[in-house]
């Protein structure tokens, strides 16, 4: 039996969600809810040390970290592959989703909570917020995310978190000039990888990022046609108060973040 | 097949490990990084980071040192490197991650504020300029500049010592129950972690693994037994090690108290 321990929000979750609809494999979902620091008590961080989501539970294996479970998925269960089958298409592909990991993933998280997800723990008081930093446990992330709601969009890593992202919509745009998906003409592990984070960036209004980039734009089209996107996706967010805050805020934040891409 | 490489790079002596336990030969290309040879209009149209190592197998250009170690595996698989059972994988990608998860990082500014910032600050002013122009990224630019300039007073430099400290905690906790990181057999997480584990040890911080994280120690014994290690051995720049010894010494105590705050 498969279980996974994952967020509506969380992007990494909706990564491992969609290898898993692709793939068309059942699981048991348990949601945490990451406001209540669900994913900080000492029952989970027995399961995921990192104390972030998504962890797999397989016949009582568990597997952490999202890239590392998507392809332990696909090598587990054979039908329906998500990877290339040469090893130059795989090399491409890993070529994707190892940039998560390197970056990727940590920009996202500056921009989700200078933007956003800063109104969230403004709103704790002193003490709960000092509780939910102790609860990060690695000392990098937690100054991020303190600088982030602390400093809103004037954190010292926004700039630098959109010029990654423009550079990554133009990688994938000349990809995607060679081919019909990331890695090659079949849907992989690397649209799989980058495709929540394409949409997180909507849902913070920053669609301006891709909108000289037609390819791009085609391919989250392409995208959002599948059933997997909707059901692995856009549905875990349907009435999320996140959503419409980042709405919100993304909206008012806008134009100073396209000052500052200006600026850099 | 044809790789471009640097004698002394963590991220080449990782791949040759690999390269060296398949009994795989490439041609080589040593690029002198100071130099800006990774940076050139040419190169960068092979590897538009500006970073090695760069794979040139039947004309496929591969890039990005834990990319090339999977390809190679899937390429040439009858020395195989990866554990079978898919759980094991897992267990192996997630030692192989931790690099590109900040290690990597950790150990280039650990290297720069002990020891390759003295080779930087007996340059020019204006040469010191160029290089830190020619890197891309404006982060590694920023961390570079930062340790030339303060060596351990840089305030990247606890967050590295810190993750420095935290992979090697993990790998001797993992290490007490099994013979490698991904099991019982030699994998790429192996070759990728020894690199690292050489750098401290060149550092003059083998004393980390002396205590509580022992394990470590057998682990690399075991790893410098094995013929691949000439990945890294036989390329070692003597002039290089003696810097990092003299300068790890010069800076002992205060390293000391870095580590153990």
């Amino acid at each position: 039996m498969l279980e996974l321990y994952h967020s509506g929000t969380s992007v990494c979750s909706a990564k491992v969600r969609l290898a898993l609809t692709e793939k068309q494999l059942d699981f048991t979902s348990h949601v945490l809810d990451m406001s209540r620091g669900e994913h900080q008590t000492p029952d989970y961080r027995r399961l995921n040390p990192n104390a972030v989501v998504p962890t797999l539970v397989d016949d009582g294996l568990v597997v952490i970290e999202s890239t590392v479970i998507n392809e332990y998925l696909d090598e587990r269960f054979e039908p329906h592959p998500l990877r290339p089958p040469d090893a130059a298409g795989r090399a491409r592909m890993r070529l994707w989703t190892r940039q998560l990991d390197d970056g990727v993933h940590e920009m996202t998280s500056v921009l989700s909570f200078a933007i956003a997800f800063r109104h969230l723990l403004l709103a704790k008081s002193p003490e709960a917020l000092a509780q939910h930093y102790a609860g990060i446990p690695d000392r990098a992330r937690r100054a991020r995310i303190r600088d982030a709601v602390e400093n809103g969009v004037h954190a010292e890593l926004t700039a630098t978190a959109l010029r990654r992202f423009e550079r990554l919509v133009a990688d994938m745009d000349a990809a995607l000039a060679r081919n019909a998906w990331l890695a090659g003409d079949e849907l992989t592990l690397a649209d799989i990888g980058l495709a929540p984070y394409l949409a997180r960036l909507a849902q913070l209004r920053l669609e301006f990022l891709w909108q000289e980039r037609p390819r791009v734009a085609a391919w989250i089209d392409a995208w959002r046609q599948r059933p997997a996107y909707t059901s692995a996706l856009s549905n875990w967010l349907v009435g999320s108060p996140a959503l419409a805050l980042m709405a919100q805020s993304g909206e008012s934040a806008l134009p100073t973040l396209k000052s500052l891409l200006v600026q850099a | 097949m044809e790789l471009y490489h640097n004698n002394m790079s963590v991220c080449a002596q990782k791949v040759r490990l690999v390269l060296a336990e398949k009994g795989l030969k490439p041609l080589e290309h040593h690029l002198n990084l100071r130099a800006g040879e990774a940076t050139t209009p040419q190169y960068l149209k092979l590897n538009p980071n500006g970073v090695i190592p760069t794979l040139i197998d039947h004309g496929r250009v591969i890039i990005e040192s834990t990319v090339i170690c999977e390809y190679l595996d899937d390429a040439y698989p009858d020395i195989a490197l990866r554990p079978p059972a898919p759980a094991d994988r897992a267990l192996m990608r997630l030692w192989t991650r931790l690099p590109d998860a900040g290690l990597h990082q950790a150990c280039g500014i650990t290297s720069f504020a002990i020891a390759f910032r003295q080779q930087m600050l007996a340059q020019p002013r204006a040469e010191i300029e160029r290089q830190l122009a020619e890197k891309p990224d404006p982060q590694v630019r920023e961390n570079l500049r930062a340790t030339i300039e303060l060596g351990l007073d840089a305030p990247q430099v606890r967050k590295a010592l810190a993750d420095y400290r935290r992979a090697i905690g993990r790998m001797a906790q993992q290490l007490e129950s099994t013979t490698w990181l991904a099991g019982s057999g030699y994998s790429l997480a192996d070759a990728a972690l020894l690199p690292y584990v050489c750098r401290l040890e060149q550092l003059g911080l083998g004393w980390l693994w002396s205590g509580a994280h022992r394990s470590i120690a057998g682990w690399l014994e075991r790893s410098k037994a094995r013929a691949n290690y000439a990945g890294i051995r036989d390329y070692l720049d003597p002039k290089y090690l003696e810097l990092m010894q003299r300068a790890s010494a010069e800076c002992g105590s205060r390293l000391r108290e870095l580590l153990t705050a």
